[in-house]
């Protein structure tokens, strides 16, 4: 039983990691990838019924999609060699809900939230566009993605 | 004797140029990503063949001055970046050694079987290739056992339609294709191909419609049979496929089918499911009921059939598979089969697939005993 619950836990979670982040992009005209990095930085902080981080950061090139190829599109897509961090900053959670500032290619956007508390870490998501960080349309030999992604970040916190 | 069942296992147990359902352990939940056909199978298209070179293929053989860019762009028809847009060509041969009954000094047979050799066509219009033309024209062995009536030419088309993406999102086909109906699992020797009658040789000109939805996937395909038989034999019916993405990287599906002729009908429903298991690595699973009927009553039957398939990548170019099938022939008897084995699939390099597989099949009865089979195939597929 433990092993069938193993299986189960390996095949129908994101990750089995605690400091994570992963956007699935949508493929045209069908399909989907997820790009998965466990090298988030930074310190997330649990004050009493609500969550604070000044800034956490991640390599761009720290994402792998699981094809090489892809993963050099991916990095080159979002400007890495100039641009090679993205931020989520001035984090602020309640009762499920939080906003930040995230920085991809430069460019800071605010960001709102939703997030659940397991009592070690939290698991949060948001959807962005695409171009609002000035990333181009990006297009391979007749796949394209689309404009919207789904963010999932999940990181363990301290309290105080 | 032996050589008629030598033929048999070739005709019937032979993998094909189907498609990689287990690519989804790439993420690759939709085959319209590399298929123009939105089901899989057939020519594949640019990006397909890009994958095929840099994910699917080993690159230790290409030379380190090569990128994966360079990779993917020599992963055209000659080895070429197409200079137009309008035409694509394929050529596709699959061969193989069959040997049964391996290490026996009395019974092993060898025989090397040219299973496929093929020239595909496709012509693409418009914007996001919204027009296309495909044909598929070459050599296959005859099905067996030989379906009467009409003979079957050795060389001839193995699909032909005609395609038109209304939306991205909705498109309309026609010609002869094959069927959608459950997992198009490369192994026609699968029994969850071969008891629907939706394997190598169960193309029917029909009508395809398809319609891709954010998280889900559907297809309804009528059709008036294969109009190269004679039309008392033709199979015509429809067949309908449903898939849903679960948990963000798998697949839920589920298919029914109802085809008949002058002397059968057929009923099939199927559930199925393809796993992402990450890094390549795939498991697939489904399961089946057909129901048959016989003009006659001669050969009632309802059959139930299971399969599941695990694809193991440990590396770049190389997958450990296994493969596991049950078939109830006939639900009022006690009879059933078991069908096992692994195998090694390995592309060392782009163009190239190398393919051994084990096969095990049991028999089991209460009313007599039987010997296991046991067959290899050790298969070579070349495409350019």
């Amino acid at each position: 039983m433990k092993s069938l619950l193993l299986i189960a836990s390996f095949l129908f979670s994101t990750s089995l990691f605690a400091q994570t982040v992963a956007f699935n992009v949508s493929l045209t005209p069908a399909g989907s990838f997820e790009a998965v990095s466990q090298k988030l930085k930074g310190n997330l902080i649990k004050s009493g019924g609500g969550f604070t981080a000044d800034k956490l950061w991640i390599s761009i090139e720290s994402f792998k999609t699981g094809i090489e190829l892809r993963d050099e599109h991916l990095w080159k897509h979002l400007n890495s060699s100039k641009h090679p961090k993205a931020v989520l900053s001035e984090v602020k959670g309640a009762n499920g809900k939080a906003i930040g500032k995230l920085t991809v290619n430069g460019v800071t956007k605010p960001v709102n939230m939703t997030y659940t508390d397991d009592g070690k870490k939290v698991s949060a998501a948001f959807t962005v566009k695409a171009s609002t960080f000035n990333l181009p349309k990006a297009q391979y030999m007749g796949v394209g993605v689309s404009d919207e992604v789904n963010v999932k970040v999940t990181h363990p916190y301290v309290v105080k | 004797m032996i050589k008629l069942i030598t033929f048999i296992f070739v005709i019937v147990l032979t993998p094909g140029a189907w498609a990689y359902t287990n690519f989804i352990g790439h993420s690759y939940t939709s085959c319209l990503n590399c298929h123009y056909n939105p089901f899989g199978g057939g020519p594949i298209n640019d990006y397909g063949r890009a994958v095929s070179a840099t994910a699917i293929s080993s690159d230790t053989f290409t030379p380190d001055s090569w990128d994966q860019e360079k990779l993917a762009y020599t992963s055209g028809f000659l080895f070429r970046k197409p200079k137009q847009d309008w035409l694509r060509t394929q050529i596709n041969y699959r061969g193989f050694q069959l040997v049964r009954n391996p290490g026996s000094s009395e019974s092993e047979q060898k025989e090397w079987i040219n299973m496929q050799f093929d020239g595909r066509v496709v012509l693409k219009f418009g914007e996001n290739d919204k027009f296309i033309a495909v044909a598929n024209y070459g050599y296959a062995p005859l099905p067996h056992p030989k379906p009467p009536g009409k003979e079957q030419a050795l060389w001839r088309s193995r699909e032909h339609y005609i395609g038109y993406r209304v939306t991205p999102k909705f498109g309309v086909y026609a010609g002869l294709m094959d069927q959608v109906y459950g997992i198009r699992v490369i192994e026609h020797i699968a029994y969850s191909r071969t008891i629907p009658q939706v394997a190598q040789n169960d193309q029917v000109h029909g009508v395809l419609l398809h319609y891709l939805g954010d998280t889900f996937e559907v297809g309804a395909h009528a059709y008036g049979g294969n109009l190269s038989q004679e039309e008392d034999l033709r199979m015509a019916g429809g067949s309908l496929k449903f898939e849903k993405t679960a948990f963000s990287h798998h697949r839920l599906g589920a298919s029914v089918k109802k085809a008949g002729n002058d002397y059968l009908d057929l009923v099939s429903y199927s559930a199925h499911g393809r796993f992402n298991l990450k890094e390549g690595s795939a498991l697939l699973a489904e399961i089946g009921q057909t129901d048959r009927k016989t003009q006659n009553g001669s050969d009632d039957r309802t059959s139930r059939y299971g399969l599941l398939q695990t694809y193991l990548r440990p590396f770049r170019g190389l997958y450990f598979l296994t493969n596991i099938e049950y078939l109830k022939r006939n639900l009022e008897l006690d009879d059933y089969s078991v069908r096992w084995g692994p195998g090694i699939q390995y592309f060392p390099l782009q163009r190239l697939e190398l393919r051994l597989d084990l096969y095990n099949t049991r028999n089991f009865s209460p009313d007599s005993s039987t010997p296991d089979s046991w067959m290899y195939l050790f298969q070579t597929h070349i495409w350019i």
